[in-house]
């Protein structure tokens, strides 16, 4: 079943071609053969060769190992956003699966080499990955296993706490104006005058007592003392910013109280980070594109006794309903060609509403593959589900994939189906690919209530933090920043139901209901022994407020 | 050089070790590892190894799923698990394990170190070859068990496509086809389309125990005790798993009579009638005696019950039956006494030891409670027999 390097070149050539006259613009792909072990290794580094030594690419490593042995599933391919691109076969993959996977593979670089997102992706990650596995080791060396290991996990758990879009736009990160100094006011002797005042030097009469009076050495460590206290005020008023950021990492980077390895070891952690957003933006559309071209090509590249073969790789990884990326991708793609081969876009489109002459409606526009292409050119998984999951292709699939709503109901302790419209879903599925799936935290100051401490806020879109992991989380960033640490948010307690009338269909049998729910402003502090939760007025909190989209889906009768 | 995967595994282990041992007594008491198990591995949830972010609770957040139901029904979803697809990798943003998963046997091992039980020295018996575990081959015959379905549909649409079969042929045009379009095609796979999973046999010296679980299933046994039967039971049979190749178990329930039962109705089944504990140990006599002769099998009985049992039953005839027959028979004979904190537990514990507590075969062992889960088991297992 092994193929033969020549063997292996001349269906490498064959994809390729087949790839660039269906208009695919790949960069060069190094492929490599390796076992499945050695697969899932790579798989666990997520993709390099080799990554700095950590434990949680262990874990990776033996979750895929047990998948491969208790569920069956495993790898079929593995493709790094490299120039070149690197690309891995499984060794004991069959004729097709190799045709499958490389189609698959040309159809990812494409998009990495495309995609606006991947615009500014350093494509020598290689190398860097590399390095950073070499200065991290060096550094484990000095300072020990454990502690190096230790800083890195803070480090990670606040990973993606960067800024998507910074490589895009211009932030303005300075500091807030400076206040104007009471006494750079006062004009002309009032340097001498701060002098006095700042140094503590008495007012001497007579010349020949100042050196009894103040002694010079007493009044050099004042100085230096004043010095010192200068130096640190200017730093706090520098991490007062005058704006909210979100790139938590480079503020410890720039203002923690940290060592320089463990300053670098943020600062890899954050180069590395910015690798893998592109990634995480664009996953459902860069998985249906591979997909779709995959199926595409494969009509010509397959030979006949092998079709079925590929059908059956497609179907493996179709599978696992609609939340499959791929198939979640390749359903939006492929009605997206439909849609502007058929002119089914545009004014007259959208304002039509009979469903029967939209069931007919084709203009013979054919530009659906034009569009497909600039699609993949602009857009990230977020604006491509907003812009491209239609009510009608939503019609279109549900009968199929059934898609449905759910919510948690604390009183039953279970999640239960609560709509399937597909304002609903869309929401959903909107709030999963916006800002990486991940709450917006925001670092404001770290110099609160003037007293050096940390502050962050956490935007308000209704939907509250895991608790647990973010009290975890502030207690890593304790360590990092050395003083203590607040968060503000908005937490849901359950209130009472002013309204009397509802407490009848407390014994409606037939829907789940659930307690009456209030927010309230809190801000969660962190001193370095205990966790503190003062209450905040809703004034305080008005400003974290800032999407109007209720993103739950819980029908209203359920609540009281 | 070692490899640099195998290291970082060797961290996460013993990661996952240290936070096992530390949280041992309580993962013990709550049970929760109990219904988590495989056939080989068994979900530990520790969530101090998660490295925790800013993330959404999952529980306000919500999410799209696919399928039947309602709406108002409740889903049985694992939201930690959401989104991931077969067969892909590595395209960044790491990989959210929601829970560690470990062999079975690591789990001995750790609660073997943590107990500090002694290994068990089977009485070591040289027997037949063994299948081997590893189905690495595909063969053409072989047990319906190991058919491999998918395989099998592949090879017949195949055959049927070669053969021109009008269905078959259908499916080659077809496929170029909207998927919503295609009518269903049907595949019939015959015996030549069959393929089944092969395991080599591989000839290796083997050690057998059989395990006999009693249980007393009288009223009074019901609820929280028969739980800590279950506990019990689940870290008897691991360990012993653990140092034999190959284990088998027999349940047998009684109240007034006994008889054997299979695993699930073990813990389920209760019975409103007296209590009389010689008849289980008569049965399991007559098991050992009919099916698990001593000279091949390494025997261990575990009985549980609250020390209740009809009068004089436990001198004239549990006691004599022990003596002559059972203890002889068994590596160890383990009895537990649930008391779940009764002031005036049953007499059985008591005369047990009052008349064979110089046999150290016997291990007698009293539970008053879940915290007690972890001293009776290393009661149970610490002799090593």
């Amino acid at each position: 079943m092994t193929l033969s390097v020549e063997e292996l070149e001349a269906l490498r050539r064959e994809a390729r071609r087949l790839a660039e006259s269906h208009g695919l613009d790949p960069w060069e792909v190094v492929f490599g053969v390796v076992d499945h072990d050695k697969l899932n290794e790579i798989s666990a580094y997520e993709g390099f060769p080799a990554r700095y030594p950590h434990w949680r690419f262990g874990m990776a490593y033996d979750y895929f190992r047990k998948q491969g042995a208790y569920a069956g599933w495993w790898t079929y391919e593995l493709v790094i956003n490299t120039r070149p691109a690197i690309a891995y076969l499984r060794q004991s993959n069959s004729r097709v699966e190799t045709k499958g996977v490389m189609v698959h593979v040309y159809a990812h670089v494409d998009f990495f080499k495309n995609n606006r997102w991947f615009s500014k992706t350093n494509r020598d990650m290689l190398k860097v990955m590399e390095q950073h596995a070499q200065r991290i080791e060096r550094y484990m060396e000095k300072y020990g296993v454990e502690r190096v290991e230790a800083f890195i996990d803070r480090a990670l758990s606040v990973q993606y706490n960067i800024d998507p879009h910074a490589p895009f736009i211009k932030r303005r990160w300075g500091p807030k104006p400076k206040r104007p100094r009471r006494l750079e006011v006062e004009g002309e002797g009032g340097e001498e005058e701060l002098e006095l005042q700042d140094v503590g030097r008495l007012p001497v009469k007579r010349d020949y007592m100042e050196r009894f009076i103040n002694p010079p050495e007493w009044v050099e460590e004042r100085r230096r003392r004043l010095r010192e206290e200068r130096e640190r005020r200017r730093l706090r008023d520098a991490t007062e910013l005058e704006e909210p950021q979100k790139d938590l990492l480079k503020f410890l980077m720039r203002f923690g109280r940290l060592e320089d390895w463990q300053r670098d070891i943020l600062a890899m952690v954050r180069e590395e980070s910015y690798y893998f957003v592109p990634q995480i933006q664009t996953k459902v559309m860069n998985e249906g594109w591979a997909i779709l071209w995959q199926s595409i090509i494969m009509k010509e590249f397959a030979e006949e006794d092998e079709f079925v073969d590929h059908a059956d790789m497609v179907s493996k990884v179709l599978g696992g309903g609609a939340l499959n990326p791929y198939a979640l991708g390749k359903l939006i793609w492929e009605d997206i060609k439909e849609r502007w081969d058929k002119g089914r876009f545009g004014r007259d489109w959208e304002l039509c509403k009979d469903p029967e002459k939209k069931k007919h409606w084709d203009t013979g526009a054919r530009q659906g593959l034009e569009k497909i292409f600039e699609v993949r050119r602009t857009y990230n998984d977020l604006t491509f589900i907003d812009e491209f999951f239609t009510e009608e292709l939503f019609q279109k699939i549900s009968k199929k994939l059934k898609l449905f709503t759910y919510e948690y109901i604390p009183e039953t302790g279970m999640y239960h189906i609560t709509s399937r419209d597909y304002e609903a879903v869309k929401k959903k599925l909107l709030l999963q690919h916006t800002n990486l799936g991940r709450p917006t935290i925001k670092v404001v100051t770290g110099n609160y209530g003037n007293k050096g401490e940390l502050l962050l806020i956490h935007e308000w879109n209704g939907i509250a933090l895991h608790w647990e992991d973010a009290k975890r989380v502030l207690a890593n960033l304790y360590a990092m920043w050395g003083r203590p640490v607040n968060l503000k948010t908005i937490v849901r307690r359950k209130v009472k139901d002013p309204d009397p009338a509802r407490a009848r269909h407390r014994r409606h049998p037939e829907r789940p209901l659930t307690a009456l729910t209030e927010e309230r402003g809190v801000l969660l502090r962190y001193d370095g022994q205990r966790f503190e939760e003062l209450e905040l007025p809703p004034e305080d909190v008005q400003d974290l407020r800032v999407d109007d989209v209720d993103y739950h889906t819980l029908p209203r009768d359920w609540v009281g | 050089m070692q490899r640099r995967i195998r290291k970082d595994l060797e961290r996460f282990k013993r990661i996952v070790r240290g936070e096992i041992r530390k949280n041992l007594k309580a993962l013990i008491e709550s049970g929760e590892l109990v219904g988590q198990r495989g056939r080989d591995l068994v979900k530990v949830p520790i969530k101090s190894i998660r490295i925790p972010e800013f993330r959404y609770d999952p529980r306000d957040a919500g999410g799209v799923g696919a399928g039947d139901g309602e709406i108002g029904e409740p889903v049985m979803l694992d939201p930690d698990a959401q989104g991931r697809a077969p067969g892909q990798a590595g395209q960044g943003g790491g990989l959210h394990v929601p829970e560690v998963e470990i062999e079975l046997h690591e789990l001995a091992e750790i609660l073997g170190e943590a107990l500090e039980l002694p290994r068990i020295r089977p009485k070591g018996r040289e027997r037949q070859a063994r299948r081997g575990e590893d189905y690495a081959d595909v063969s053409v015959v072989g047990p319906e068990s190991l058919l491999m379905k998918r395989r099998a549909y592949r090879e017949g649409l195949k055959r049927q496509l070669w053969l021109g079969d009008p269905d078959g042929l259908a499916a080659a045009q077809l496929a170029k086809l909207p998927p919503r379009l295609r009518p269903p095609v049907l595949v019939t796979p015959i015996k030549e389309d069959k393929r089944y999973l092969h395991s080599e046999e591989v000839p290796q010296p083997e050690t057998n125990a059989v395990i006999v679980f009693m249980r007393d299933a009288s009223g009074s046994m019901a609820g929280e005790k028969t739980e800590i039967v279950r506990q019990e039971n689940f870290w008897i049979d691991l360990w012993l798993r653990h140092n034999y190749e190959n284990v088998e178990r027999v349940y047998i329930l009684h109240d007034y009579e006994a008889q054997e039962v299979d695993e699930k109705d073990f813990y389920e089944l209760s019975t409103g009638g007296g209590t009389r504990i010689s008849s289980a140990y008569e049965l399991c006599n007559k098991v050992l005696e009919q099916r698990y002769p001593p000279e091949e099998w390494n025997v261990y009985c575990f009985h549980f019950s609250d020390g209740e049992n009809w009068i004089g039953d436990t001198e004239q005839r549990c006691v004599p039956l022990l003596r002559e027959q059972l203890l002889p028979k068994c590596n160890q004979f383990g009895y537990g006494q649930i008391t779940l904190g009764r002031g005036s537990p049953g007499l059985h514990l008591v005369k047990l030891k009052e008349h064979l507590g110089d046999d150290e075969r016997l291990v007698c062992s009293v539970i008053a409670g879940r915290e007690d889960i972890l001293k009776s088991i290393k009661e149970f297992l610490g002799k090593g027999r």
